[in-house]
């Protein structure tokens, strides 16, 4: 699903990951490895300008801000005094609010990703360091803006990961089962203006259109969910006629691709 | 009933979710029989009495009786001690760890993204559940 040239940067780009949590530090690692980039891990402020010290071959740092020893502002703070390694661009890995955000940005680090490890979310983050001549677009949906194709599925991800078609049947089958049910609740809390029903629709909509590969309509929840939180009552009424079509669009491509009847399921 | 740890029981209210979380586990070794599958946690809870489920996999965020109500029932209130229980969750994990501070509950939390990937038995079960594992290795020999 990516261009030539990602995969060949893919080929190339090692990431430095500072993370003391070593739960985390996995799920970052397996997330990372499926853009094909190499992973080098640091589990302290110490260790990573150690690592720095040695080596300096690495595009991106991703840096967990509260470690143990000295933290990642101060870790940032260090590594952009040395000549050697100013230059790698280094994103903050943060919970933080908004606020806190524009202080990390302020203190040196180059960028921030959500610490909840929603992998489009990192890539993107990522890949606007990798990428800046591609700009916003690119920055915010990666994967689609580098084929520029606007697929609903990504089936060759799902057949790899699943192993053949029957399997996929079935998943395709619970999938929609489990989406169809999530589309009527959430058009019922629109109806009603039920703020937490329609967020919590969105939540279950992302989530599985995340495992499904289905990015048009995780991106479509994601934006309602947005605009839901920004209280902007209009735009999210068109944002969940998009996230109409975006799963009716889906059930067109994977009735037509696995040859389904996913009608009235 | 004595606990069973060949089995495990998978907790969430989509069934979508189940049947990908039961296929990495039949991936990684567990034999479908032992995977049990329950849609929220008074389900959950029912089934675990019942059978004796040593190993449980549940959701966060459910309509029913929520992860973080299962396993205090379970650990904190029944002191159900051989239980392992991972809780498994696409919401922000800074989140679910402030609310496990809340309840005291010390209980590992894996993101949903693991199953984006498949499970192998001797990385992803035998972190999550050692007994499991051990189980199955000697089921192999």
């Amino acid at each position: 699903m990516h261009s030539p040239a990602a995969n060949d940067v893919a080929q190339k780009v090692r990431i430095m990951v500072v993370e003391d949590v070593a739960f985390n530090l996995t799920i970052l690692t397996d997330i990372l490895a499926e853009r094909g980039w190499q992973t080098v891990a640091a589990t302290s402020g110490e260790a990573a300008l150690d690592i720095l010290a040695q080596d300096t071959d690495f595009q991106i740092i991703l840096m967990d801000i509260g470690l143990p020893g000295i933290d990642g502002v101060e870790t940032t703070r260090r590594i952009k005094e040395n000549q050697a390694c100013r230059a790698i661009p280094i994103i903050a890995l943060t919970a933080e609010t908004a606020v806190e955000r524009e202080r990390l940005l302020a203190a040196g680090l180059d960028g921030y990703a959500e610490k909840n490890f929603d992998p489009e979310q990192l890539f993107a983050a990522i890949e606007k360091h990798l990428f800046p001549a591609c700009g916003d677009q690119h920055a915010t949906e990666p994967a689609l803006a580098a084929s520029g194709e606007q697929l609903d599925l990504d089936f060759k991800a799902l057949l790899a990961t699943y192993a053949d078609e029957k399997t996929l049947c079935r998943i395709a089958k619970a999938f929609f089962a489990d989406t169809d049910k999530q589309i009527i609740l959430l058009g019922v809390a629109m109806d009603a203006g039920d703020q937490a029903k329609i967020l919590a629709c969105c939540h279950s909509l992302r989530g599985s259109s995340a495992i499904f590969t289905a990015k048009k309509l995780g991106a479509a929840a994601k934006e309602l969910d947005a605009l839901i939180r920004q209280e902007k009552k209009d735009a999210a009424d068109s944002a969940w006629h998009r996230v109409l079509a975006a799963h009716e669009s889906l059930r067109g491509s994977v009735t037509s691709r696995l040859n389904l009847s996913l009608q009235n399921e | 009933m004595p606990s069973d740890y060949s089995t495990i029981l998978i907790v969430d209210n989509a069934e979508f979710i189940r049947m990908v979380v039961r296929l990495r586990l039949e991936g990684a070794g567990v034999a479908p029989k032992n995977i049990h599958e329950a849609e929220n946690g008074q389900e959950a809870y029912d089934l675990l009495v019942a059978k004796g489920i040593a190993n449980i996999l549940c959701d966060y965020e459910m309509g029913v009786m929520d992860g973080i109500e299962l396993a205090t029932k379970l650990l904190i209130k029944e002191q159900r001690r051989n239980l392992r229980f991972i809780l498994f969750s696409g919401t922000p994990l800074a989140k679910i760890t402030a609310a496990l501070a809340e309840t005291g509950l010390d209980i590992p939390v894996v993101s949903k993204t693991r199953l984006r990937k498949s499970w192998t038995q001797a990385e992803t079960i035998s972190t999550w559940f050692p007994e499991l594992a051990i189980n199955l290795a000697q089921q192999q020999k």
